[in-house]
């Protein structure tokens, strides 16, 4: 207890060490003021650090990319946070934001002993990562590896401009030395647009022609993609049309519900996607391995988009596949329904499917490849009969490919119908 | 009370209880001194070092303290511990608190590894804590006593003889730093506003606050009464003097906190998702869920009676009587500062209450400690009811200054309504009582259950 006399000789217990007076308060504003204006100015940079950690840390929703890119920065600037962040070393949207804030800076040395320990989950999380391998993450290169087997990380880094430097590099390289085969190109440049990252995708074009890369692999890489899903042709009239002309009846016998996925808004941008989930059924047990990417595609219609890049045949393991799920399950009643959609294949070797509940009630239905058209598909099912409780619609690729979907629809199919398909369930082609 | 004096008291209750007091028989010290040894040793040794702590805890008969029998094999980790499974030492050296952070760093300074040398260098330290912790609390409390009276200042008292604060003095667990950071917060609190101390306090209370975030839960309280402090030195007919103050003091609280979340950004980080775990996901529950009456109650009387005495693992009361004379002096004391508020708000001497005016100061001091008290309460009341969990008593002790000066000011307000003199009977009558208590509780409670027993009389926790 510090207990003081003041001048008038009056004990002060407890005034102590925080109070100045005299000479020691005028020194003390002397120093203390400019001191306060350097304090200041060294203190702006870490009270955004500060806001953006507090901005993060309290998020309840931790796999939301403004907490991912709120977190990937603050680990930039202070990597001794890495080892708390288990979870996001297998997270795209955080590595991607943590790496591009490294090389935004010209820091192409990332690894140091405060992040090994980091970059040795992600290395394990992604093993064939041709970015990653180019950013030196592969300590120790053991083994020969599917370089071609592109990763969710790899997407997302290469769609990046930020890291266009580091991908082009990558990739020429790996085109040069063989880990990637020529065939590997068109389907990247694709993606590159699809990305809106046309200066990489330019760059790569412009040193595939210089490279003599066969003319036939850069051919129809880009004009094959523009083609827009017929919005016109989503309406409910357009759907009973396309019905009565396949069913051969009077379009006024048939009689559509209405749409219980609200196909018109598929067409409406910056809404079409959000009921719909991309689903990447590899790289995890008990699929076989393969790379998918898969979104919306506002330049195709807008459309949703997925891409196959690699497949591997592996005995034992399911065949790999990626598509789209509806994220709200439908409930149905024993009723007779139309699906419908648009899709689209970019090649003759892709295999679309679409399900629809599982098989015990109704098998996965393939669809042949368009080479480039759009087409609908109008499926009735009698619900009836096949005793559906719910349906979680999917639509999805197997292999390798291109294929789009649009205007997804849902409806009961009205009894005043007369010429309905006598099987429980079938598909027609427009 | 002389510094000396409480040094004196302080290292003498110590040295007692150290021998009094078997090793890990308080609340959650097996896991927090874990977590310690990983700071120290490294993480890499996490399962042994827990291996070697069960086996000292073996070694003091733990099992038999804890209600539980011996197990025929000894378990190795934590986790194969009924009650200790939910939080291992790996976990809680995840979190990163202060703490054990500070705890590590002196015994990698000890030129020993062995646990029990290493236990003992802990309970040191809590000791050098608590040491501290009661001459800030002095500190305090004398400024109390010039600035609003000398009956305030016998609160320090209260917390003297406090049994449970005092058990708790050598508990190698975080909250003897968080202790020391509430004693630091309200002793300058204290200082400042009795008009003694200068700008400086502006700088305390933050760093205080900061230190206090990055130690425990139990001391999360004090960040929003040091955002909201600054508002209780607005002072009437000088505006720009009161808002230079308030500016400063928030700048120097935002310089503080970028520069410790740059500095500690792991301790930062985890003290920010234990706000998000704890507090913001509990709060929307909290509101939502309308407690049973009977947990409430069950809630509020554990809370009080463990805040008095419950000793070991929650384990050892001391005899009923002493609860109910506990139990209604604090709510006379409740009742007194509702006496007390109703003075100075609605002017309860019109109704032919004697007035009893104090200096003006008196209702902003009780003002931040309501509030300081009342914030620790919300907190572990949110946190408790979404599990319908029991809070402990010695989570209140990081408020223990306003909970003491509350507590007194409430008796003295009460007791003055029967005559002058009579607050001060009352308030001397209690710690009189608590002296008697605290030395009942010493040596025929604490001693014989932990040194003259063969069996736990209370097989259960």
């Amino acid at each position: 207890m510090a207990i003081r006399a003041d001048r008038g000789g009056q004990r002060r217990p407890g005034a102590g060490f925080l109070r100045l007076a005299g000479r020691k308060k005028k020194a003390a504003l002397l120093a203390g003021v400019p001191i306060l204006l350097i304090l200041l100015i060294l203190t702006f940079d870490k009270s955004v650090f500060l806001f953006r950690l507090a901005g993060a840390a309290l998020r309840s929703g931790k796999g939301g990319r403004d907490y991912l890119t709120a977190m990937a920065d603050c680990a930039y600037r202070r990597p001794r946070l890495l080892p708390l962040l288990a979870d996001e070393s297998g997270n795209p949207e955080f590595l991607a934001t943590w790496i591009a804030s490294h090389l935004r800076r010209g820091e192409g040395q990332i690894r140091n002993k405060d992040t090994a320990p980091f970059l040795e989950r992600v290395t394990a999380r992604f093993p064939e990562n041709i970015l990653l391998d180019s950013l030196g993450f592969y300590e120790k290169r053991t083994g020969s590896r599917d370089w071609g087997n592109f990763d969710p990380l790899f997407f997302r880094l290469a769609g990046d401009p930020d890291v266009n430097a580091v991908s082009y590099r990558a990739l020429t390289g790996a085109f040069q030395d063989g880990r990637l085969q020529a065939d590997a190109l068109p389907p990247l440049l694709s993606y590159l647009a699809w990305m809106n990252n046309p200066a990489l995708a330019g760059d790569l074009r412009d040193w595939a022609a210089g490279a003599g890369l066969p003319g036939e692999v850069l051919a129809g890489s880009a004009g094959a993609l523009s083609s827009l899903a017929p919005a016109a042709r989503i309406n409910p009239e357009a759907v009973r049309k396309a019905l009565s002309e396949v069913l051969h009846v009077e379009a006024a016998e048939l009689e559509l519900g209405k749409d219980m996925m609200d196909a018109a808004k598929s067409f409406e941008p910056g809404a079409y996607d959000e009921p719909w989930e991309f689903v990447d059924m590899s790289r995890r047990e008990p699929f076989a391995t393969g790379s998918f990417a898969g979104g919306a595609d506002a330049g195709a219609g807008p459309a949703l988009r997925v891409m196959g890049f690699f497949v591997k045949n592996e005995p034992g393991r399911i065949p790999c596949r990626a598509g789209f799920s509806r994220k709200p399950a439908i409930p149905l009643g024993a009723k007779t329904y139309l699906f419908h959609f648009f899709y689209r294949t970019l090649g003759a070797g892709e295999r679309p499917s679409f399900w629809l509940a599982a098989p015990e009630f109704i098998p996965e239905r393939e669809l042949g490849p368009t080479q480039g058209e759009w087409r609908r598909v109008l499926y009735v099912f009698r619900n009836g009969e096949l005793g559906i409780p719910e349906s979680q619609p999917q639509l999805r690729m197997w292999g390798t490919g291109t294929v789009w979907f649009a205007g997804i629809g849902l409806c009961e199919l009205g009894i005043r119908a007369l010429n309905l398909p006598s099987a429980k369930e079938a598909l027609f082609y427009e | 009370m002389s510094k000396r004096l409480v040094l004196l008291y302080a290292a003498a209750l110590c040295l007692l209880l150290n021998f009094l007091i078997p090793p890990f028989q308080n609340p959650d010290e097996p896991q927090h001194f874990g977590a310690v040894l990983i700071y120290a040793l490294g993480s890499s040794r996490g399962p042994e070092i827990e291996e070697r702590v069960i086996e000292q805890m073996d070694r003091f008969d733990w099992w038999r303290m804890a209600g539980m029998g011996r197990p025929a094999e000894l378990p190795r980790r934590f986790a194969d511990i009924p009650f200790l499974h939910f939080a291992g030492s790996e976990l809680m050296a995840s979190q990163l608190v202060l703490y054990h952070a500070a705890a590590g760093s002196l015994l990698r300074l000890v030129p020993s590894e062995d646990v029990l040398t290493l236990y003992y260098v802990c309970r040191l330290f809590s000791a050098v804590l608590f040491c501290g912790s009661l001459l800030l609390l002095a500190a305090a409390f004398s400024q109390v006593a010039r600035g609003i009276g000398q009956t305030a200042g016998l609160g320090f008292f209260f917390i003297l003889f406090l049994p449970q604060f005092s058990v708790l003095s050598l508990s190698v667990n975080p909250e003897s730093l968080a202790i020391f950071w509430g004693a630091l917060f309200f002793y300058a609190l204290a200082a400042r506003m009795s008009g003694r101390a200068g700008r400086l306090t502006l700088a305390v209370l933050p760093v205080a606050a900061l230190g206090g975030f990055l130690t425990d839960r139990t001391g999360f309280f004090l960040v929003p009464l040091a955002l909201i402090l600054p508002f209780f030195f607005l002072k009437r007919g000088q505006p720009a003097r009161s808002l230079t103050l308030i500016g400063g003091s928030l700048l120097v609280t935002l310089v503080a906190a970028s520069w410790a979340a740059w500095l500690l950004p792991v301790q930062v980080y985890s003290g920010l998702s234990a706000v998000r775990e704890y507090f913001l996901r509990g709060l929307p529950q909290a509101v939502r869920l309308a407690a049973p009456p009977d947990f409430a109650a069950r809630y509020f009387l554990r809370l009080l009676d463990s805040f008095w005495l419950k000793f070991g693992w929650m384990a050892f009361p001391a005899p009923g009587f002493f609860y109910y004379v506990w139990r209604t002096a604090a709510l006379l004391s409740f009742l007194g500062i509702l006496v007390l508020a109703g003075r100075r708000l609605l002017g309860f001497h019109q109704a032919g209450l004697p007035e009893k005016p104090g200096p003006a100061r008196t209702g902003r001091l009780v003002g931040v400690c309501a509030a300081a008290v009342g914030l620790q309460l919300a907190a572990l009341w949110v946190t408790s009811l979404p599990t319908q969990s029991f809070a402990q008593g010695r989570y209140l002790f990081p408020v223990i200054f306003p909970l003491a000066l509350l507590f007194v000011l409430g008796l003295e307000s009460l007791g003055d309504i029967f005559g002058r003199l009579t607050g001060r009977v009352f308030v001397a009558a209690f710690l009189i009582f608590e002296v008697i208590f605290f030395v009942l509780a010493v040596w025929s409670q604490i001693a014989p259950v932990f040194h003259l027993t063969v069996r736990a009389p209370h097989p259960g926790i």
